[in-house]
């Protein structure tokens, strides 16, 4: 008896343990509604989305062009590294305006010479170099002549820029900023007025204004005449971008295009 | 006996305490959406703040501005400078990337009493359904990405939503009286994409989605923002 009344207990206590859990849970659920409602009031219902902002990572590769296309984005990329210290001083505003002096088209590359003209007074040559593909023209490196004699920001144009890349053929290809490389190969693609007229002509003088900074870019409105003056002036925005290349800070010339006039 | 009395008595004492603790947090959750509603029946100015990212990907703030009860507005130059504890960010558009706008409101002032975050997911979600947007762009503008150079020529003209982001970094680099012609410009186009939609729901505020949609319906109607102010001074 003594042990039937035993076990009766137990279960009644067990019942008590079962009720208190169950009322304790329903009680952690209305403190959770109702802090709730007490911590936000009048609070949004959604409020905990992420807020950061979308990634375009996955999307854009360098690549939406082929194979063929991106060996020729490296070696347009790398030849603008190797003409890094001129395109700087294009960036930092140095140059003023060039003068066109000749120009050599063989095969699918073009030279054309130029007279650079500095803020400071000096001027010094060099040439433009420029590959054709497919019929575009793209522009690839900037050079400088030091002249015997001469001083100023003419003394420190660059005969291939102090940057040297000693062979395109050692640079790992994770070193190339792809994206921005695969970007220059299409801005000119689509800029082919003005980078064909410095080419086969008729343009005779760019002159430069001030470079301004803008999101992520450097840009450089400049005044293009003709030879003569005999085409009006065409107004245009050099838009450069500032990057690195092995760890060190590089402008790059991603293209040029049209201001209106 | 006395077993099962110690059971019973302590099923009892748990329940009423139970009853006693649902009580007191229903009512306190009630109590204080009476005082949120309270607080939204007296309109006051709110500052808002849309954020966006800069074309390096950092989190920014794109678009910030009070907006009065009467629906007026003033936009808040990006490059005013603000002092947050603790926060490296010197200007209101680079403290987005560590601070909401609850403590870009009180670190500001700017006579605000409210104040509300859209993430930039919501009202580009908004203008996306609104379609191509009409912006007026002061000069032309380029930005670059990472991925894309973005040119805009100068003049009136119609874009598509995924510019606004663009034209708004494009913005900070424009000369005072310029940034605010195209920030105005952008901030209408969104206001009104924003308030034509359920985004005000999904804002981040301490008012009422209600609330926050009827002051920025009345913002939308009137559709003006005067100039950028510089609450903290020092505009760049």
């Amino acid at each position: 008896m003594a042990g039937t009344e035993g076990r009766m207990s137990t279960a009644r206590d067990r019942s008590a343990v079962w009720m208190m859990v169950i009322l304790a849970v329903v009680a952690a659920l209305a403190l959770i509604i109702g802090g709730v409602a007490w911590y936000k009031p009048g609070a949004p219902s959604v409020s905990s989305r992420t807020l950061l902002a979308p990634s375009k990572e996955a999307t854009t590769s360098a690549n939406g062009l082929t194979p063929a296309q991106q060996l020729f984005a490296r070696r347009m990329y790398l030849e603008q590294v190797q003409s890094g210290t001129n395109i700087d001083r294009l960036a930092e505003g140095k140059l003023v305006s060039f003068d066109v002096t000749s120009r050599k088209v063989a095969e699918d590359t073009a030279t054309v010479g130029i007279t650079a003209h500095f803020v400071d007074g000096t001027s010094a040559p060099g040439s433009i170099g420029l590959v054709r593909d497919k019929g575009s023209w793209y522009f690839f490196s900037m050079e400088g002549e030091r002249g015997s004699g001469v001083s100023g920001y003419a003394a420190g144009v660059d005969p291939k820029g102090s940057d040297q890349v000693d062979s395109f053929a050692d640079v790992p290809d994770s070193a190339i900023d792809w994206n921005l490389a695969a970007e220059m190969v299409r801005q000119q693609t689509s800029q082919q007025e003005y980078l064909k007229a410095l080419v086969e002509g008729p343009t005779a003088r760019y002159v430069l204004g001030k470079p301004s900074s803008g999101a992520g870019t450097v840009n450089i409105d400049a005044t293009v005449y003709s030879k003569g003056h005999k085409v009006k002036p065409a107004k245009i925005r050099l838009v450069l971008v500032p990057s690195t290349f092995d760890g060190r800070p590089y402008t790059f010339v991603a293209g040029m295009r049209p201001l209106g006039n | 006996m006395p077993t099962m009395n110690r059971g019973a008595v302590a099923g009892t004492v748990m329940g009423v305490l139970v009853v006693a603790v649902l009580g007191v947090g229903l009512a306190s959750g009630l109590i204080m959406q009476r005082r949120a509603v309270a607080l939204d029946s007296a309109p006051a100015p709110v500052l808002v703040v849309f954020t966006g990212h800069a074309e390096s990907g950092a989190r920014v703030s794109a678009f910030t501005f009070v907006v009065k009860p009467t629906g007026a507005a003033s936009l808040i130059d990006p490059s005013s400078q603000l002092s947050l504890p603790g926060v490296s960010a010197t200007t209101v558009g680079d403290a987005s990337a560590f601070a909401g706008a609850q403590d870009i409101a009180a670190a500001i002032g700017a006579g605000a009493a409210h104040w509300a975050e859209f993430p930039e997911t919501e009202w580009v979600a908004a203008l996306a359904a609104s379609g191509p947007v009409s912006v007026d762009v002061p000069e032309a503008v380029d930005t670059f990405d990472g991925h894309q150079v973005h040119s805009y020529r100068a003049g009136p003209q119609v874009v598509l939503p995924e510019d606004v982001s663009h034209l708004a970094n494009a913005a900070q680099f424009l000369p005072a009286d310029e940034r605010a012609v195209l920030l105005g410009s952008l901030a209408r186009a969104v206001i009104t994409s924003v308030a034509a939609t359920s985004s005000p729901a999904r804002a981040r505020s301490d008012m009422s989605a209600e609330a926050l949609s009827a002051q920025l319906g009345r913002l939308a109607a009137e559709a003006t923002f005067s100039g950028l102010a510089s609450p903290a001074g020092g505009a760049r």
